[in-house]
């Protein structure tokens, strides 16, 4: 018995010298799915992992981009929608505050750290090239959105004094061109599109980009007093200029079809993309574009007729402009608003009746839009001979749909495997950039050849004059002509909004109606056509985007009407809770603070 | 003295396979456009692991006349690792509901795996001293150590003490109170530790380390690449939110027994939970500032319960009630200074409030009549920009612009105002009795709740919905009592066919509802056999019983439905009915 007991204590004694012993190792577990932070600059793999992470600042489509404009259906600026406290509502989503410096903290943490790893020198030197850029993109937006902002270069850490004032807009300028400098040194030329590093940044895009940061900075939304006459067009007019040369003799062109020029993967117009690949990387651009019925769900907003108004006709010339070939009233127009136009208008605005071969729809499917015959998925409008309700998408509906960079192959199941590359930069925009500086600059000859060059592509007819269809001379007929072809060829593709910012025309939005146009099934002598007899004629598409007659109605239907964008705007406010926590930071002056975002 | 060891070694079960709902016409994929992929598939997920536990106990357990002592020592550890896999496949060769019958294309194959570990080790001691039944006194500690935390930080210390005086073992109290059988007064402090955050959730391990995670992948030429980035933002001093509880008690019984019962009061305080310091920081720095241990929180509340039992005749009877009541408020927290004390927003403040409260617009009805909407429209009243209309749900202007006291006749998030404090309920109760005689028995539970405000809601959010997402079509609610031309007194809402503010689908005071209930939870009728009829037949008990769950309920909450249902459109509390028979041989 007495034996047993010792035992039972010796082993119990044993037993807990091995215990104690690895007492503190059993809590000492290591995590099994992390990475190590020290292991980043000394791993290629790692390191690149890291700016693949950071890729994503480049976005991908959004649709509701150009809703923010007079191009798309949306109101996103009802009475007093920006205030301090909610930092800007849908200014803000144009450059989001704390994720952009979330990036900006893990891209100076890589500028700082590279140089303490052991990668080999030009692996080093690609990385710094790469982190350059992304802070200067990431910067420009902030400084485009909410004026000079805090830049800062280095990853803080917390016992810095972190409580940093603002940057004046002018230095930030200047950061933002010392950025893409030091970018330049170290970036490859030219990055081909065969090449295995194909949609990383390349001195093409900077270079080109630094051509657009300069644009911007001598634009009207910074230099209010003199938006036309300041010192910067010359620095915008040289950088653009170097772009447009340095790329053109590097074999970037516009490529012959306009519709093509997203869906042509690696096309040579393409200044930097987003690559989608499916399954791993795909867009909802189609699945937000596309006449739900095709689809999986409503597309989030739609063509206005105001941008169907403004592509101009196949001869150059504006429909309402009496020297024209296709001359018309407002009202003949409205009647006729497909017939000899800019071949860019069919190339990216899909309406009532028009031939839309997608995939799995019958052969000769039209898609129609009027209520009654359309799918009421599809349909737009309030007929009340339809003998059903009002649409019930009257109020994001127009009656068009977007078709610019639409991917037909998809059949209706497939739409959200949309992998179409997201053009961030093309060479059009390089080219009307140079345009805008060169017009600015004195160099008015230089801007229409590039309009010139534009509408070519575009299939405008030359004319005899070949002046394709432009007859603008002076400098701010000129200027007129370029805000035009930017609203034309860049539509659907997120620029609108940013341009009528930088230009200073909210006056385009604010209190002015967007409209859709419902389209209404008639006879020849044009009577309202009967409803069984349309429906019965549709089903086999025989009825044409001409047996309808066409209405324009306001859109939305319901609820707030008309954006209210004051000229405050034009700068966001930096978020009330922003400024309390960090009492350095100083409001806009258009917000109740003392801060000036613009230069001039 | 006494030792004993264990040792307890299990693997964890694995996952059932959660059902997931599909297009309900798979045709019909543009309407019901769900976020799961598109074309037909199988998956399975499957976790196992193990888990070991080892108990060391030494216990020591000694009486010297009156005295009586009680000691314990207790070693423990546990380790534990799981392994996660899941895998899917798709297109279907079959519609067979087997991996074999999916496409063994390696693109439509999809498999992940990961592995988690778990550690922790506690010493636990307890000393107990007792003199004669009537002081009782016991003092105890826990050292706790856990995986999540660094070194350094992985232990909290635990301790606890109590005091109890069987006031009805004195003799002078049996010789005054005779009635009284069993009188007990007893005192308690004690501490713990917990694993919680601000929000309730369980903290995540390594906080403390500086390490990165799988994020944004992106397309490099035709490779698909993955991106790495922080997973937290790390702070070496995680550690243990410590839960300091003080009660006082007493149990009694009285009159043989027959009645019994034990009243309660505490307080109890939970301090350094770990939760975000957002504000202290300016937002440039580029990260939020890690999480630390600060935050604190208080719960008070009593609880009691009362029993009586007796028999007349061969009937037995007894008769039983409870009930409790608590409240929580925050001590320390960090929140934006917009809801601090002296801030535009400070109806919000959380400080000194319980977590659970409700928010919400106040309501004034529906919008009933022309007159009335022409009066609306000549003041401008309008929800944020949307102009009001007949049907619409009308809403108190309490606020401007940015919480300011200037009225603006448009109704927003300015608008809210605090609705009710009991978001969860503050009293529970529960009462019941139970019959028998010769072999038959009735036995009935109640349970209720009451100090309890609900918001009615969709899955969405708050409020009842017009349509959900792209998930669900219309409810059928809103072919109910609704505004309509023809019903202009209507209950609710009109139908048109918009998720606004006005047509219902926010918190408000129109979905506010006293949340009590009170239900018989469980109503139980059994009859036992005749053990002599048994015995013939080798049969030792034969009980054949009726039971039935939630028969009854009461509740304004029913309008819409069960009180114990958390949203209009999830899942209902089932009714119960069991017929049983239990035989023992």
């Amino acid at each position: 018995m007495k034996k047993i007991f010792y035992n039972n204590i010796i082993i119990f004694l044993v037993a807990s010298v091995v215990l104690v012993s690895s007492c503190s190792k059993i809590l000492d577990q290591s995590n099994l799915n992390s990475y190590s932070s020290t292991q980043i600059w000394d791993d290629a793999n790692l390191a690149n992992a890291y700016l693949i992470n950071l890729y994503s600042i480049f976005g991908n489509y959004n649709v509701s981009l150009d809703g923010l404009s007079d191009q798309q259906s949306g109101i996103s600026f009802a009475a007093n929608a920006v205030t301090t406290t909610n930092g800007g509502g849908a200014l803000a989503g144009l450059a989001n505050w704390s994720d952009s410096y979330t990036n900006i903290r893990l891209i100076n943490q890589g500028i700082s750290s590279v140089r303490t790893g052991t990668l080999p020198l030009t692996t080093q030197n690609e990385i710094l090239g790469q982190l350059y850029f992304m802070r200067a993109y990431v910067y420009f937006s902030l400084v485009t959105t909410y004026g000079g902002i805090p830049y800062i270069k280095v990853a803080q850490s917390v016992s810095d004094s972190l409580n940093v004032p603002r940057n004046s807009t002018k230095e930030c300028f200047d950061y933002l061109i010392q950025d893409l400098d030091s970018a330049l040194t170290y970036l490859p030329t030219h990055i081909l599109s065969s090449s295995s590093d194909y949609g990383k940044i390349d001195g093409n895009f900077a270079i080109a980009f630094k051509g657009k940061v300069l644009l911007y900075k001598a634009s009207p939304q910074f230099n209010p007093s003199t938006p036309w006459d300041n010192v910067y067009w010359a620095d915008a007019y040289s950088a653009n200029h170097l772009a447009y040369d340095s790329l053109q003799q590097q074999g970037y062109q516009l490529i012959s079809d306009y519709s093509q020029v997203a869906i042509n993967s690696g096309n040579t117009e393409v200044v930097f993309c987003v690559i989608n690949m499916s399954p791993n990387k795909t867009s909802n651009w189609e699945s937000t574009t596309r006449p739900a019925s095709l689809s999986r769900g409503n597309p989030y907003s739609c063509p206005t007729w105001e941008i169907v108004k403004a592509f101009p006709m196949v001869d150059g010339k504006s429909y309402n402009d009496p020297s024209g070939k296709f001359y018309q009233t407002d009202n003949g127009f409205a009647q006729n608003f497909w017939q000899n136009r800019d071949p860019r208008f069919g190339k990216s605005v899909l309406y009532n009746a028009e031939l839309y071969p997608a995939a799995g729809t019958p052969s000769g499917y039209r898609q129609y839009t009027s209520l009654g015959i359309a799918n009421t998925l599809d349909a737009y409008g309030i007929n009340p001979n339809a003998g059903i309700p009002a649409a019930s998408n009257n109020n994001t509906y127009t009656g068009f749909f977007i078709l610019k960079n639409g991917d037909l192959n998809l059949s209706q199941s497939q739409v959200t495997n949309y992998d179409v590359n997201y053009n961030v930069m093309r060479f059009a925009e390089v080219m009307l950039n140079y345009a805008e500086a060169a017009n600015e600059t004195g160099h008015s000859s230089e801007a229409l050849d590039v309009l010139y060059q534009i509408r070519k592509r575009a299939g405008i007819e030359a004319g005899t004059d070949e002046h394709y269809g432009i007859v603008a001379t002076s400098r701010t007929e000129i200027r007129q002509a370029i805000m035009n072809e930017r609203n034309i060829e860049l539509c659907f593709e997120g620029f609108r909004f940013k341009d009528l910012r930088r230009w200073r025309m909210f006056n385009v939005l604010n209190g002015v109606a967007k409209h859709g146009m419902e389209s209404i099934a008639i006879n020849s002598d044009g009577s309202q056509m009967a409803m069984t007899q349309a429906q019965q004629l549709a089903t086999t598409y025989q009825l044409l985007t001409s047996n309808f007659q066409y209405l324009s109605r306001q859109v939305p239907m319901t609820g707030v009407l008309l954006n209210t964008l004051p000229d405050s705007y034009y700068f966001a406010p930096i978020q009330q809770s922003v400024i309390a926590a960090g009492n350095k930071l100083e409001q806009n002056t258009d917000w109740g603070g003392s801060f000036v975002p613009t230069i001039n | 003295m006494n030792y004993s060891t264990s040792y307890i070694f299990n693997s964890v079960a694995g996952q059932s396979n959660p059902y997931l709902p599909a297009a309900p016409d798979p045709n019909q994929t543009n309407v019901f456009a769900f976020n799961s992929p598109q074309a037909p598939y199988l998956s399975e997920n499957v976790n196992n692991g193990w888990k070991y536990q080892i108990d060391w106990y030494l216990s020591y357990d000694r009486k010297f006349g009156l005295h009586s002592i009680n000691a314990v020592g207790v070693f423990e550890r546990t380790e534990m690792k799981e392994y996660y896999v899941n895998s899917a496949a798709y297109s279907p060769v079959s519609t067979i509901d087997q991996y074999f019958a999916y496409s063994t294309s390696s693109g439509n194959r999809y498999g992940n795996g990961s592995e988690s570990v778990a550690a922790t080790q506690s010493w636990i001691g307890r000393l107990h001293y007792d003199y004669a039944n009537r002081y009782i006194a016991e003092f105890s500690f826990r050292n706790d150590g856990r995986y999540e935390f660094a070194p350094g930080h992985k232990w909290g210390f635990f301790p606890s003490g109590s005091v109890a005086w069987n006031i009805s073992q004195e003799s002078f109290f049996k010789k005054a109170l005779s009635w009284i059988n069993n009188l007990k007064l007893r005192a308690s402090i004690g501490s713990t530790g917990n694993l919680y955050d601000v929000n309730n959730n369980a903290i995540s391990g390594y906080q403390y380390q500086t390490y990165y995670g799988n994020s944004n992948g992106y397309v490099v030429g035709n490779t698909y690449y993955t991106g790495i980035a922080p997973s937290v933002v790390p702070n070496a001093n995680i550690t243990w939110a410590t839960t300091v509880e003080r009660n006082f008690g007493v149990d009694f019984s009285l009159l043989n027994h027959r009645l019994s019962g034990s009243f309660d009061i505490f307080k109890n305080t939970m301090k350094n939970i770990l939760g975000p310091r957002t504000i202290t920081l300016p937002t440039t720095y580029g990260q939020s500032l890690a999480d630390e241990n600060y935050a604190q929180r208080s719960f008070h509340g009593w609880e009691y319960s009362l029993q009586w039992q007796d028999r007349i005749g061969n009937i037995a009877y007894s008769v039983y009630g409870n009930m409790g009541f608590a409240i929580d408020k925050w001590d320390k927290l960090d929140q934006d200074p917009l809801y601090a004390e002296g801030g535009a927003a400070s109806f919000q403040n959380a400080i000194g409030h319980p977590a659970d409260r409700i928010f919400g617009l106040k309501s004034d009805g529906l919008i009933r009549t022309q007159s009335q909407l022409d009066e609306l429209t000549a003041a401008g009243y309008n929800y944020q920009g949307r102009k009001p209309y007949l049907g619409a749900i009308l809403y108190k202007d309490i606020r401007g612009q940015d919480y300011s006291s200037t009225l603006d006749n448009t109704i927003d998030a300015n608008d809210v105002v605090l609705l009710s404090n009991n978001g969860k309920p503050r009293i529970n109760f529960g009462f019941g009795f139970n019959v028998s005689w010769n072999g038959l028995s009735l036995d009935a539970h109640f349970q209720g709740m009451t100090k309890y405000d609900r918001m009615i809601g969709v899955q969405e959010g708050g409020g009842i919905y017009q349509h959900g997402g792209s998930q669900r079509l219309y409810y059928p609610f809103w072919a109910g009592d609704v505004w309509q031309s023809d019903n202009v007194d209507a209950k609710y809402p009109r139908p048109v066919g918009q998720n606004w503010e006005e047509s219902g689908a926010t918190n408000s005071s129109f979905w506010l509802r006293d949340g009590s209930y009170l239900r018989l939870k469980n109503l139980n009728i059994g009859y036992s056999l005749p053990l002599e009829w048994l015995r013939k037949v080798g049969v030792s008990s034969t009980q054949v019983f009726v039971n039935g769950t939630n028969l009854l309920t009461f509740s304004k909450v029913k309008e819409f439905m069960d009180p114990e249902q958390k949203y209009y459109d999830s899942y209902p509390i089932m009714k119960t009915f069991t017929l049983g028979l239990n035989v023992k041989f």
